[in-house]
């Protein structure tokens, strides 16, 4: 045994909570994003995840891992734009009620597809540094989280430049703050709600390249990790960006930590207990605003 | 002629029912369609072939259940409830462990998984539901996570991932109700009683009070209805409902596992009441024929099954969003019209 | 004068005796049900193992089929739920009316439930699955039996290499399925028998980091880690065991529901060091002439081969030899219920590509601890590394 060990455990815990959570901020980011611009709970996101990896693994398998990221990106945000176009753009009366069940209905046909077209066996690829596995201070640390970890960075801040400064952005910031105010300055509502979907699949696609290396995945994965974005989402306060970055790195932490210290049987519990109690204690969120209605 | 209202903003505001103004029954006396119908429903045991044809009966009428329950609690009340499955399973584990393994009569099982199910919605729902609606929807999604972890998990109690086993049959006297076709009788007068239940609770003057708040609760709270107290009545009993259910199960099936009452069932469930037609009180009936039919229709497509189900309720939902039970209504209209 | 509560039975019986049909059993094929999950989470040896069957059923019916009938054989995919593979058991014993169920689902969860409905209907099951709960106590599974090696002779086999390589303190790595923990029950008695120090570690069968378990395993001191569990998650351990440098230091081991090239080459170079518990078919090519199962392995690889265009792995063999075991049961027996099951127990020493199967009235689990051996995965291939 090293010494120092327990601290390098910790570090170790760290470590692996923090990518996880990367993960869980990104998913739920993608559906934060699509909240705030149909009031709908999406639940293709995790199958948007999943989709990512299979599609990267199924051209990794042919050409460079980097290639296979880039593709599967690139489709899975066609994905969210079909989507759009399918479930929502159709609609004459979008309520949120109608969006989310669409989106079950989307997500179950979407799992199938994958399973018709990419098969039942789990995938998987070589991170983007190969298998290498760097020592930090004890913690031995795979170099595929650093890359979770500086991706998951990088994207927050593209999304907070694209929200902040960019045209677009800022109109889907007016649709999602009030839809008749933004509609009578001339922004085009539907229009929106199409971009939210593809930045919403962008995210999603993105998580579902970058951790597929050290998870694998298989069609039927999606549901669950969706179902982690989702409670990532609520903890940080839904419909805020860093609430999503906030959310999903306490949740990673918690679920490692606890699993790490407590006991790994009853991880996914632990993780639902604390949501529930932040649901009930503060359901704002860590960063929303008050936006639960007291009755 | 005016649609029935959706009078709030559709895409910010909270769930809307699609039928708040309509008299469930005002057509055709709602009780008499119920007993005719129930009585139909007695031509599975008789004309039924053999065991499995009436098993599927049994399926019916407990899922029958589940979903009109969960039909009331989201056409009605306007909440989304995810956790339906787990109220389910809270009841099937219930009565399958006072049976199994405390050695307790079975029949006892019933009454006490409604109980067990309706305390639990109790401790959910009085902090949840003073939430907004997506709120309640993650509060009991996160719930039947963890009762999911719980049936897993509790191995000396549920028997773990093996699920759980040796569950004694109802007796009356020596006669054991130990097969499809003896037990049917019981879940058919069981699920009766529930169908006629909800038909009382939304014919009653909760059940005006609740479309009130449904509708708009700022409204409902200035004509001096306690939202709050009415949404929590309607989540625990239709809880217990689902609980009831579950006993029902686990006393036809001798047998429960954690698979069974996961939240992609409780997703599935409010599939079903979106394609049956929410907030009408006979949508549960093709809701519940659908859940039911649909492993045995699509059974020889295999693993296109399951692409076939997304893309057939996608389908449904564009072209009817107010499921198959509006749909008839609307075709109902179209010929009453045409008549004229 | 008849009292009441018999009246009351007998009135209730009447009425219900006639909506109790079962349709009886038809005169001429033989009736074998299977189900078996060829669509959600073990979906990916499901598959496999209903080519197997498909494969013995095609040959048998080829060759004239049992006693002149031929087999008419039902297949429901149990989609690796529960609750799913009960309606299609019931329905296999009171619509179809089979002779006989081969394969339960392959999830020991599914054989479990399958295996009292079997005894209520009398109808004999043959389970190709792996927890040994399935068919004990014998005295309550008259009617169900194990084409399969009980996890508790696994384990024992598992106990030989350690015994060898003088290693005492292990861990055991299983997952929460009924799989994963009927190895952890089975191995706290294996341990107590065989003087070893164990430790008992778990994770959900979806769980994607293992990092804190393999942490307390290796502050343990554990010399070796024995993972049971069928899922991608024994990649994942096989990838952060390397992360954490664990591959170099002890032994690793997976369990014989892990012996698949798919998960080998998942795992790439983290495979590497990795020992598998196995049935013998993977290496058959590698084991001493001297082995009875030998040329069998070879035949069937090449009629798989043959008919479906790829190599057939273990779990073809294990559904492929249990359609053959039931052959020989019906041969006998035929629509002859207590026969067939009455044959089943008898069988001895009957020569199969996945072993030597022998049953008796206290021993319904078909092959014995022989029949495992240890392999490892170099060069694109399973080879034999520990043979007795």
């Amino acid at each position: 045994m090293s010494a120092g060990s327990a601290s390098a455990t910790a570090l170790q815990l760290l470590f692996a909570g923090v990518g996880n959570g990367a993960i869980y901020a990104l998913i739920a980011l993608g559906f934060n994003v699509i909240f705030k611009s149909t009031g709908a709970l999406n639940f293709a996101q995790g199958e948007w995840v999943m989709l990512g990896g299979m599609i990267a693994a199924a051209v990794a398998a042919h050409a460079d891992v980097w290639l296979g990221c880039l593709v599967a990106v690139v489709i899975v945000a066609a994905v969210g734009f079909l989507s759009e176009r399918l479930i929502v753009a159709p609609l004459k009366r979008p309520t949120p009620m109608l969006i989310t069940l669409l989106s079950i209905g989307l997500a179950i046909s979407t799992k199938s597809v994958v399973m018709l077209a990419l098969g039942k066996d789990p995938a998987g690829y070589p991170g983007f540094s190969g298998d290498a596995v760097l020592s930090i201070f004890g913690a031995r640390v795979p170099a595929q989280t650093l890359w979770i970890i500086g991706i998951t960075l990088a994207f927050i801040v593209m999304a907070h430049a694209f929200f902040e400064r960019t045209i677009l952005g800022k109109s889907l910031r007016a649709v999602a703050a009030d839809r008749e105010a933004a509609s009578l300055v001339g922004i085009n509502v539907r229009h929106s709600v199409m971009w939210s979907f593809v930045i919403g699949a962008l995210a999603g696609g993105i998580a579902g390249t970058i951790i597929t290396p050290l998870t694998f995945t298989s069609y039927d994965q999606g549901g669950l990790i969706g179902f982690k974005g989702f409670s990532a989402a609520m903890l940080g306060g839904i419909g805020n960006l860093y609430g999503a970055l906030v959310g999903g790195i306490v949740l990673g932490l918690l679920e490692t930590m606890a699993a790490g210290y407590i006991s790994s049987h009853f991880k996914d519990a632990v993780a639902f207990i604390v949501l529930l109690t932040i649901l009930f204690a503060l359901p704002s969120g860590l960063l929303g605003r008050s936006e639960a209605e007291r009755v | 002629m005016a649609e029935p209202s959706d009078a709030v903003d559709p895409v910010s505001g909270p769930i809307t029912p699609a039928a708040n103004d309509e008299r469930p029954g005002a057509r055709i006396g709602a009780r008499p369609a119920l007993f005719l119908f129930w009585l139909a429903l007695l031509a599975i045991p008789l004309f039924g072939a053999n065991d499995y044809v009436i098993s599927l009966g049994v399926s019916f009428l407990i899922n029958l259940i589940l979903i009109a329950s969960l039909n009331v609690l989201i056409g009605y009340c306007g909440q989304i409830s995810l956790g339906h499955a787990g109220f389910y399973g809270l009841g099937a584990y219930s009565a399958g462990i006072l049976s199994a393994k405390l050695g307790v009569n079975p029949w006892a099982g019933l009454p006490a998984a409604c109980v067990v199910s309706a305390l639990a919605a109790l401790v959910i729902g009085i902090p949840a539901l003073r939430l907004k609606g997506h709120y309640l929807a993650m509060a009991t999604l996160g719930f039947n996570a963890i009762l999911s972890v719980l049936f897993d998990q509790l191995v000396p109690w549920t028997g773990g991932p093996n699920g759980l086993l040796g569950v004694k049959p109802l007796t009356l006297g020596n006669f054991a109700l130990n097969s499809q076709a003896r037990v049917f009788p019981l879940i058919w007068l069981c699920a009766g009683l529930v169908m006629l239940a909800l038909l009382n609770l939304i014919q009653s003057r909760i059940g005006r009070a609740i479309r009130a708040i449904a509708t708009s609760e700022i409204a409902a709270g200035s004509l001096g209805i306690d939202a709050f107290r009415h949404k929590l009545i309607v989540f625990v009993l239709t809880a217990g409902m689902a609980g009831l259910a579950g006993s029902l199960y686990v006393e036809s099936n001798l047998y429960a596992s954690p698979e069974s009452f996961g939240f992609s069932l409780s997703i599935l469930l409010v599939a079903m009441v979106a394609l049956g037609g929410w907030g009408r009180y006979a949508g549960a009936i093709p809701g519940a024929l659908i859940y039911t039919a649909a492993p045995e229709v699509l059974r020889t497509f295999q693993d296109a099954q399951l692409l076939i189900f997304g893309a057939g309720m996608i389908a449904v939902l564009l072209f009817f969003p107010t499921g198959l039970a509006g749909a008839a209504d609307a075709v109902a209209r179209i010929w009453q019209r045409s008549r004229r | 004068m008849l009292s009441r509560r018999t009246a009351i039975t007998t009135l209730l019986g009447a009425a219900t005796a006639g909506w109790e049909n079962i349709r009886a059993s038809a005169a001429d094929p033989i009736r074998v049900g299977t189900i078996l999950s060829v669509s959600g989470p073990a979906a990916f040896l499901g598959q496999d193992m209903k080519d197997g069957a498909q494969l013995a059923v095609d040959e048998i019916n080829d060759a004239g089929g049992i006693g002149g009938r031929k087999i008419d054989w039902i297949f429901y995919d149990a989609q690796s739920q529960t609750q799913q593979a009960i309606a299609e058991a019931r329905r296999l014993l009171s619509n179809d009316g089979v002779d006989i169920i081969v394969g339960g689902g392959n999830m020991s969860g599914i054989a479990l439930a399958i295996a009292p409905m079997a005894e209520a209907a009398k109808v004999p099951f043959v389970s190709t699955e792996g927890a040994s709960a399935i068919v004990n106590p014998v005295a309550d599974h008259r009617w169900t039996f194990k084409s399969t090696v009980d996890d508790y002779l696994v384990l024992q086999r598992a106990a030989d290499y350690f015994d060898k390589k003088g290693l005492r303190k292990i861990a055991l790595l299983a997952d929460t399925s009924g799989f994963g923990q009927g190895a952890a029950a089975q191995l706290k008695i294996v341990a107590k028998e065989r003087n070893l120090d164990a430790i008992n570690e778990s994770f959900a069968p979806s769980d994607t980091d293992l990092v804190p378990q393999l942490g307390r395993v290796r502050d343990a001191g554990a010399k070796a880690i024995l993972c049971w569990t069928v899922t991608p998650a024994g990649v994942v351990f096989l990838k952060q065991a390397q992360q954490l440098g664990l591959d170099e230091k002890l032994a690793l081991v997976h369990s014989y529901g892990f012996v698949t090239g798919k998960y080998m080459e998942l795992a790439g170079s983290a495979a590497a060091k990795l020992l598998l518990l196995s049935q013998k078919f993977v290496v058959g090519d590698q084991l001493p002439d001297s082995d009875p199962v030998k040329p069998k392995i070879a035949v069937l690889t090449d009629s798989f081969r043959r008919r479906f265009n790829r190599v057939p792995n273990q779990f073809v063999a294990q559904t492929y030899d249990a359609v053959y075991l039931a052959k020989m049961a019906l041969s006998n027996g035929g629509s002859d219920r207590e026969k067939v099951r009455e044959t089943l127990e008898n069988i001895r020493d009957y020569k199969c590509a996945s072993g030597i199967f022998s049953f008796s009235p206290e021993h319904h689990s078909g092959l014995a601890k022989s029949n495992v051996v240890l392999v490892n995965w170099a060069n694109g291939r399973f080879n034999l590394v520990d043979y007795a």
